[in-house]
């Protein structure tokens, strides 16, 4: 069942298109990678379906199109996690996820302290997701790199959208990191979530994902399933390498591997 | 808890302010004559000389510790504060200009009127400066600037007054102070507080939210024009109607919420109203401080807190170096 | 031929003043007298005039009031410009007869005096080597604190300008008319004055106000109240222990919401409007020279027209 429904997405900025007559679905429960080479447009179109940069096109979410939600209704629609990881003042990791429930949020007198029982459970659930239900005591400026990249992704489980946006969730994570982030994506999805992640690690783009969106130069190269997006004419059209594919218990992943086509 | 502290902490302070004073006045004389009993001259004494002087410590305290912080929490940054970003200045020019050209008597409105869009004047030329990505530097040196050119401008405005005695006072009121206020004061700038107030206390969830950076708070439902508007007009409100009574009392927006934000887990919508009470109570707390040496001339409200605010400031410069540079 | 220019140009000037409608009338006596004189002396072998006197300017306020008291107005070269404005010169008219001068050390220079006087502060002393050096002397005016000061100082200063017997006249003659108006603090009560600005600075001990108020006879409640020098009068002690009569100075001037708070405060308008006051345009003491004369016999004036009313009511 489609979910989001993107076509003829265009955004520009400053004279410069930026991104060209984009049109792509995503599914309820179906984690998709949006990938691509530096300065392909990959955060500019998360930008977009977040609404937070103006765009032509039609961006529809359950048949229903995306700009006509009030801030509010989308707010709690859309989840989304910013590549930038600063937290301007050491709050702890609760607070911290705390503001996931901003969308539910009621007025200044009802302090943040006074959380309802819904937004308490939620999140809990978005600690205990990533696993960072003993870190919640803990200031966000003492965090690891690791730690605080899950933190920030139990702060965007906390709203309990219906989208996830997450761009480059696992950037400068070790392998461990990464692969907790990424399963947390993939449970999320089997919940019924529709995510799009943006990655530049093809090796967890294809062990994770269920299809792939290639961007390159604002413009959808390739998408669909990952043996089709990652196709060797793809690759080299895109990021001008070559990969080899592997395959472990009948899943099959790639390993970029040389700047010329890997024959 | 912290607030029920601070406010504790408020109101004795305000008994402790009623209590000091020129008169030997004893704390039973003091109650006595607030609820209107008691000789004439004590009533005279304590509701007409001390009480708007308590009243209007809760205010400016109050307009400039709310201020402080949620500007700090709109610019992301702990060193803006009403006083060092020139919004004060700006305000008192804006007072200064009224009484020399004389605006002040065709309606006492005027006076705050003018000061309120000296600041807004101020606080618009900041945002407008600082937006794209503010760090401390353009932040302070924006500040600088403002500050300076209102000086300038304020020290033209004195240079040309056509009487010395009114550039006397004006001197003096530029200084910062609460003595010898009366209830006229008060109701002139309270409605504005109160405005400024609401406004600034409307944006305490989006506050909160802001410290994910502005692309996720806006993900999360943050209307940042609004906010922005929000914050700059709340601002200009409260601090420009108590600069134009009091003149310019700096440095208490940048004390309070720094001293206060640890105790309110660093969360900028908390602060608010922390900072609010806190800057009650030191502004209270100074004025009585001010009061102390009872030798008839006593220092300037807006000395004091300046004695107190600069080395604070110049601690807070000294551990954002790194960041500065 | 520059003596025949300043000749010509004093001679115009004795002339101007003599004709202007507020030249006083000794002062117009003087001048028929000079300017006979200085004709007389044009014509050969009956230089009868007196020796001329050095000429002077005067760089501030206080030394202006004193200069066009005591010198010969042929003498004057100068005066400070403040003297001519209305706002804070008892004596702008007169003053406005001569030349103004901003107080620089290029005034000086420019107007080239043998005198120059100047007040104490006068940033202009670091020059006065080269001041001297072009045959300029320099003479501070003190600041006085009393009556018998401000006498003294008019006497020394007549002396200096070569106006000795003039000054000595005119200060017996002072000093004599306020003798007149002195009373001794009677035994019955004496009324406690108060002096008071709008921003509530007042006189204590040792101000030539507090000097003036004892010597009418009144009781100085500032000084009463430990105040020395020119202080402040808090609000709460005017509420606490209000004055017989209230002495306002520079109430004139100030408008009232460039007032200070002080001045705006209600509780000051209450005490204004049921208290008895003897009130001074702004200009008329601020340097406590011969003009507390004109002041003393004003107060005395207004306070016996109080106390006329006050008994018969």
């Amino acid at each position: 069942m489609t979910a989001l429904e993107l076509s003829d997405v265009t955004v520009q900025r400053g004279g410069r298109t930026l991104i060209e007559a984009v049109s792509c679905q995503v599914s309820a429960g179906e984690l998709v990678g949006l990938i691509g080479p530096n300065g392909a447009g990959k955060s500019t179109l998360i930008q977009a379906i977040a609404q937070l940069i103006p765009y032509h096109g039609a961006m529809r979410w359950h048949g229903k199109p995306l700009e006509q939600l009030t801030a509010r209704e989308r707010a709690r629609q859309i989840a989304y996690l910013s590549q930038d990881d600063r937290v301007q003042w050491p709050i702890s990791v609760a607070d911290l996820v705390a503001l996931g429930r901003h969308p539910y949020r009621g007025g200044w007198w009802r302090g943040a302290g006074q959380t309802r029982a819904a937004d308490q459970q939620a999140i809990e659930a978005a600690l205990h997701a990533t696993d960072v239900w003993t870190l919640r005591e803990r200031a966000s400026d003492t965090l690891s790199g690791g730690e605080r990249a899950r933190v920030r992704l139990a702060r965007a489980l906390a709203v309990e959208a219906g989208l996830l946006l997450a761009d480059e969730p696992v950037a400068a994570l070790d392998p461990r990191h990464q692969l907790e982030v990424m399963t947390v994506l993939r449970t999320q999805a089997q919940r019924g979530a529709s995510i799009i992640v943006v990655l530049h690690d093809l090796t967890l783009a294809s062990r994770f994902c269920d299809r792939l969106v290639l961007l390159n130069g604002g413009r959808v190269v390739a998408t669909g399933a990952v043996e089709r997006v990652l196709s060797a004419a793809s690759l080299q059209q895109a990021y001008g390498i070559g990969a080899v594919m592997g395959e472990h218990h009948g899943q099959r992943y790639w390993v970029p591997w040389s700047v010329a086509p890997y024959v | 808890m912290l607030n029920h502290l601070l406010f504790l902490a408020l109101l004795l302070l305000s008994v402790l302010s009623l209590r000091f004073g020129e008169a030997p006045l004893s704390l039973a004389e003091v109650l006595a004559a607030l609820i209107g009993s008691g000789p004439e001259p004590h009533q005279v004494i304590v509701r007409e000389i001390r009480l708007p002087r308590v009243v209007l410590a809760w205010l400016v305290g109050i307009a400039l510790g709310a201020s402080g912080a949620a500007l700090q929490g709109l610019l992301r940054n702990p060193l803006a504060e009403p006083g060092l970003l020139g919004i004060s200045a700006s305000a008192s020019l804006g007072a200064v200009l009224t009484l020399y050209f004389g605006l002040a008597l065709v309606s006492p409105w005027l006076l705050p009127a003018a000061a309120m869009l000296g600041a807004l004047l101020a606080t618009l030329v900041l945002h407008v400066l600082t937006r794209a990505g503010s760090n401390n530097l353009t932040l302070i040196l924006t500040g600088v600037a403002l500050t300076s050119l209102a000086g300038a401008l304020t020290s033209l405005a004195l240079n040309l007054a056509p009487n010395p005695t009114d550039a006397q006072d004006i001197i003096l009121w530029l200084l910062g102070s609460i003595s010898d206020r009366s209830f006229d004061d008060v109701w002139l700038c309270l409605p504005f507080v109160l405005i400024g107030l609401a406004l600034l206390f409307w944006c305490i969830p989006a506050l909160d939210a802001l410290a994910l950076g502005e692309a996720e708070a806006s993900s999360l439902g943050v209307d940042l024009g609004r906010l922005r508007t929000l914050i700059i007009l709340g601002s200009a409100l409260s601090v420009g109607s108590t600069v134009a009574i009091t003149g310019t009392i700096g440095f208490v927006g940048l004390v309070v919420p720094h001293l206060l934000r640890r105790a309110v887990g660093f969360r900028p919508g908390p602060l608010l109203l922390a900072s609010a009470l806190g800057g009650a109570v030191l502004v209270l707390a100074a004025d009585i401080a001010v009061r102390l040496p009872n030798s008839g001339r006593e220092p300037m409200l807006g000395v004091v807190t300046a004695l107190i605010g600069a080395p604070f400031f110049l601690t807070l410069v000294l551990r954002a170096r790194r960041d500065m540079l | 031929m520059t003596g025949l220019k300043n000749f010509i140009k004093q001679y115009f000037r004795a002339i101007f003043i003599l004709f202007h409608p507020v030249t006083p009338v000794h002062i117009r006596q003087q001048l028929t007298a000079y300017a006979l004189g200085l004709w007389l002396s044009v014509v050969p072998g009956a230089a009868l005039a007196d020796p001329p006197y050095p000429s002077v300017m005067s760089t501030n306020l206080c030394a202006d009031l004193l200069l066009l008291r005591l010198a010969d107005p042929t003498q004057i070269r100068s005066v400070s410009r403040h003297s001519q404005d209305r706002q804070v010169s008892p004596v702008a008219e007169h003053a406005s007869l001569y030349p103004a001068n901003r107080g620089g050390v290029e005034d000086v220079l420019y107007f080239k005096p043998d005198i120059v006087l100047v007040y104490a502060g006068w940033t202009g002393r670091r020059h006065a080597e080269r001041l001297a050096a072009q045959g300029i002397e320099v003479i501070a005016v003190p600041y006085t604190k009393t009556w018998d000061a401000a006498l003294d100082t008019a006497r020394t200063l007549a002396a200096r300008i070569g106006r000795a017997e003039f000054g000595a006249a005119l200060v017996a003659d002072f000093a004599h008319r306020m003798q007149a108006l002195a009373r001794p603090a009677t035994t019955t009560i004496a009324p406690r004055v108060l002096y008071l600005r709008p921003s509530g600075g007042t006189a204590g001990r040792d101000t030539y106000v507090d000097d003036l108020i004892t010597r009418l006879g009144w009781r100085n409640l500032a000084a009463e109240q430990g105040i020395s020098g020119w202080g402040r009068f808090p609000l709460e002690r005017l509420a606490h222990t209000p004055p017989d009569r209230l002495l306002l100075g520079y109430f004139d001037q100030a408008q009232s919401p460039t007032r200070s708070a002080y001045g705006r405060h209600p509780l000051l308008r209450t005490l204004l409007a049921r208290t008895p006051l003897l009130t001074l345009p702004g200009q008329a003491w601020g340097c406590g020279g011969l003009e507390l004369l004109d002041v003393a016999e004003q107060l005395s004036a207004q306070s016996a027209e109080l106390e006329r009313r006050h008994v018969q009511p």
